[in-house]
C-alpha cells in the first residue's frame, strides 16, 4: 500500500488533494458527507489521526464542513467547489508548462503541441 | 479472585498430562504387583510391596508437578508474567492445581489401602488404622508442600542465574546452593537456643497406636514393642519450624520472581 | 505518558540500551525502528516491566514502571508462545479473566473481522492466524500504553495486511497510545504518526512523520536509509 503516497508531500495532504479530486470529478456531492474518520483511515490505509487532520486541513479551507454529532459534509457552497476546480486546473497546467519550459519549449510549441494532442484525442 | 479461579482452571488444563501419567504409573505398579505376586503365590506382599512404592512417590508428587508445571512456563514468561496479580497468586495457583491433583490420586490410593489393610491384616484396631492414615496423610502432605515451597525458592534462583549463564551452569549453582542452605539450616535447628525454642510437642507412637491386639503375646515382644511406643516420632515444633521456614522461603521465591527475574 | 531517563540496560558485560531519554505522547501511533540487536525489543520490554534498567529510570503516566503496570500496559510479544491447548475462544476468556480492562466484546469483534475461529485450539492454528490472536488479545484492551513488538515479523502479506488493518480500525487513537516495532517499515509507513530510530542502544532520531515529508521530502524507508547509510 505503501506505493499510493509518493514520500515528498505529508500524507495527510495526499488524501486532501484525493478527497478534492473526488468532488471535482463529482463523486463527492455539494452537501455530501464524507465517510468516517474511521472508514476513511480504513480505505486509504493509514492512521486515523491522518484523516482527522485532513479533515480539518479541509475545514479551514472551507471546503467540508463538520457538523457536531453528525460527521463531517462536502460544503455546500458551489463557489467554493467551482474555485476547487479552477485552482486544481491552474495547479496542474503550472506543473505542465514548468517542466515545459525547463526543456525548452516555447509558448507556441507547447499550444500547438496541446492543441493537436486534444484534437487527436478527440477523434 | 476470579481472576485467580479463572487462572487455576488454566494451571489445571495445563498440568492435566502429568495427573494422567501419574495415574496409569500408579495402576501400572499396583496391577504388576497383583500379576506377578499371583503368579508367585505372593499377592498380599507385593501389593504392601507397591503400595509402600506408591505412597513414597506420593512424597514427591507435588514436586515433580511443579517442576513439570513451572518449567512449561519459562518458554512463555513474557505471557505468564505479564499480568497485574502479584507473583503469590501467580505461584499458589500452580500449588492449588498441584494439590488438587495430588489429592485426586491420593485418595483412592489411599483408600485402597486402606481396604486392602483391614481385609488382609488385623492386628491394629480401627482407631489406630485411622490415627496411622490420618497421621500419614498429614505427614505426606505437609512433607510434599514443603518441599514444593523449596522446590519453587531454588527454581527462582535457578531463572535468575540462567539469563547470565548456559542452563547447566545454573543448574550447578543452584544445587550448590540448595546444599549449602541445607547445611546452614541444619546448623541453625541444632543451636541449643533453637533447640529449647522448638523441642516441644512431642507426639510418640503410643498416641497413635491405641493398643496392639495381640492374642498371645509374650513377655520379651512385649517389652520390645513398649519401648518402641515410648520414642517419639514427631515434635510439633520441629513442625512449626520448618512451616516457617517453608513460608519464608515461598516469599523469597515470589520476590526473586518479581524484582530479579527477567522475560 | 511514557518517560524514560538517561536509561541503561545491560546484559552482563554487553549494553543494549545506553542513557537513553525518551519521552512519547499520549494519541500516536509511534514505530520504534533499527535493526536487529539494535535495542528495540528491550525497550519495549523496559516499559512492560518486564526487565529492569541497569540505571535511570522509566515511567508510565508519572507511574514508576514495575511488573504492575501490566495494569496500563497491553505488551505483545514478539514471541510465538501461548497456551496451546486453548482454543482461540477460551485464550480470548482467559485473557478476559486476567485483565480488568479486558473488553471481550471487542476481542470477538476483532476476532470476527480476523476471520478466526473461535473453537480451534492454538495449537492448530497457521502462524498467521497465531499471529492474528496476539493482535485480538492486545487490541481488546483499554490500556492507555500498547506495546507491540515486531507484530509482522515473519508473517505473509496477506496476513500483515489484514494486521495492519486491524490495526487502523480497533485503535483507540484517543486514549491510547501505540508503540510498534518493526523492520518490516513499508508495512506501517503509511499508518505512523512517528517514528523513532534506534541503533547500536542509541536513540539516534525521533520524528513527525509528517515533518519529515513536508521539510525534508523524506518518507520514513528514505529517512532511515540516509541515517544508517
Amino acid at each position: 500500500m505503501a506505493e499510493l503516497f509518493h514520500s515528498s508531500k505529508p500524507i495527510y495532504e495526499q488524501i486532501a488533494e484525493m478527497i478534492k479530486k473526488r468532488i471535482i470529478r463529482g463523486e463527492l456531492t455539494a452537501g455530501g458527507k464524507l465517510p468516517s474518520v474511521r472508514e476513511m483511515a480504513i480505505e486509504v490505509n493509514v492512521n486515523p489521526n491522518t484523516v482527522q487532520r485532513t479533515y480539518r486541513e479541509l475545514e479551514t479551507m472551507d471546503i467540508v464542513e463538520s457538523k457536531r454529532g453528525q460527521g463531517t459534509f462536502v460544503t455546500e457552497d458551489t463557489e467554493v467547489i467551482a474555485s476547487i476546480r479552477e485552482e486544481m486546473k491552474k495547479e496542474i497546467l503550472m506543473n505542465f508548462t514548468k517542466q515545459m519550459f525547463e526543456m525548452g519549449y516555447t509558448k507556441e510549441e507547447i499550444k500547438q503541441g496541446l492543441t493537436e494532442y486534444l484534437n487527436r484525442k478527440g477523434e | 479472585m476470579n481472576a485467580w479461579l479463572a487462572l487455576t482452571k488454566k494451571e489445571l488444563r495445563l498440568g492435566l498430562p502429568i495427573f494422567i501419567f501419574v495415574l496409569i504409573l500408579y495402576a501400572g505398579v499396583i496391577a504388576l504387583a497383583y500379576y506377578i505376586g499371583y503368579r508367585l503365590g505372593l499377592e498380599e506382599e507385593l501389593i504392601m510391596g507397591a503400595l509402600g512404592v506408591v505412597l513414597l512417590f506420593h512424597l514427591f508428587f507435588l514436586f515433580l508437578y511443579l517442576l513439570y508445571a513451572l518449567n512449561s512456563e519459562r518458554k512463555r514468561l513474557h505471557l505468564w508474567l505479564h499480568t497485574p496479580m502479584p507473583v503469590t497468586g501467580l505461584l499458589l495457583s500452580k500449588l492449588a492445581a498441584g494439590i488438587l491433583f495430588m489429592s485426586l490420586t491420593f485418595i483412592p490410593i489411599a483408600i485402597f489401602t486402606n481396604n486392602f489393610f483391614s481385609d488382609h491384616y488385623n492386628f491394629l484396631t480401627e482407631q489406630s488404622t485411622i490415627n496411622l492414615l490420618g497421621l500419614s496423610t498429614f505427614g505426606i502432605y505437609t512433607s510434599a508442600i514443603r518441599m514444593a515451597l523449596t522446590f519453587m525458592f531454588f527454581w527462582s534462583i535457578f531463572l535468575t542465574c540462567s539469563q547470565r549463564m548456559n542452563d547447566f551452569l545454573s543448574f550447578l549453582i543452584t544445587f550448590a546452593s540448595f546444599l549449602l542452605f541445607g547445611y546452614l539450616y541444619d546448623q541453625f535447628v541444632h543451636l541449643s537456643f533453637i533447640q529449647m525454642l522448638t523441642d516441644w510437642g512431642a507426639i510418640s507412637a503410643n498416641d497413635v497406636i491405641t493398643g496392639f491386639e495381640f492374642k498371645f503375646t509374650m513377655t520379651e515382644d512385649y517389652f520390645e514393642a513398649g519401648t518402641m511406643m515410648d520414642t517419639s516420632i514427631f515434635y510439633i515444633g520441629h513442625f512449626i519450624r520448618d512451616s516457617i521456614m517453608a513460608i519464608l522461603m515461598f516469599f523469597g521465591a515470589c520476590w526473586i520472581i518479581d524484582k530479579k527475574v527477567e522475560v | 505518558m511514557i518517560k524514560l531517563t538517561n536509561v541503561t540496560k545491560k546484559y552482563g558485560s554487553r549494553t543494549a540500551l545506553n542513557q537513553v531519554d525518551l519521552e512519547l505522547d499520549q494519541g500516536k501511533l509511534i514505530g520504534l525502528v533499527g535493526e536487529n540487536g539494535s535495542g528495540k525489543s528491550t525497550t519495549l520490554k523496559l516499559i512492560a516491566g518486564l526487565i529492569h534498567p541497569t540505571s535511570g529510570e522509566i515511567t508510565v503516566n508519572g507511574e514508576k514502571v514495575n511488573r504492575q503496570i501490566a495494569s496500563s500496559v497491553a505488551y505483545l510479544s514478539e514471541l510465538d508462545e501461548y497456551y496451546r491447548f486453548f482454543t482461540v475462544k477460551d485464550t480470548i476468556e482467559f485473557h478476559a479473566s486476567q485483565f480488568g480492562d479486558f473488553d471481550i466484546e471487542k476481542a470477538y469483534e476483532i476476532m470476527d473481522f480476523m476471520k478466526l475461529e473461535p473453537e480451534k485450539k492454538l495449537k492448530h492454528l497457521s502462524k498467521g492466524n497465531r499471529g492474528r490472536v496476539k493482535i485480538v488479545l492486545t487490541l481488546a484492551r483499554h490500556t492507555p500504553v500498547v506495546l507491540m513488538d515486531e507484530p509482522f515479523s515473519g508473517l505473509d502479506p496477506m496476513v500483515r495486511n489484514s494486521i495492519v488493518k486491524g490495526l487502523i480500525s480497533f485503535v483507540d487513537l484517543e486514549k491510547q497510545l501505540i508503540l510498534i516495532t518493526t523492520h518490516e517499515i513499508r508495512e506501517i509507513e503509511n499508518i505512523l504518526d512517528e517514528v523513532v530510530a534506534i541503533k547500536d542502544g542509541h536513540i539516534i532520531g525521533h520524528h513527525n512523520v509528517d515533518d519529515l515529508r513536508k521539510e525534508n521530502q523524506l518518507s520514513i524507508v528514505d529517512w532511515m536509509n540516509e541515517i544508517y547509510g
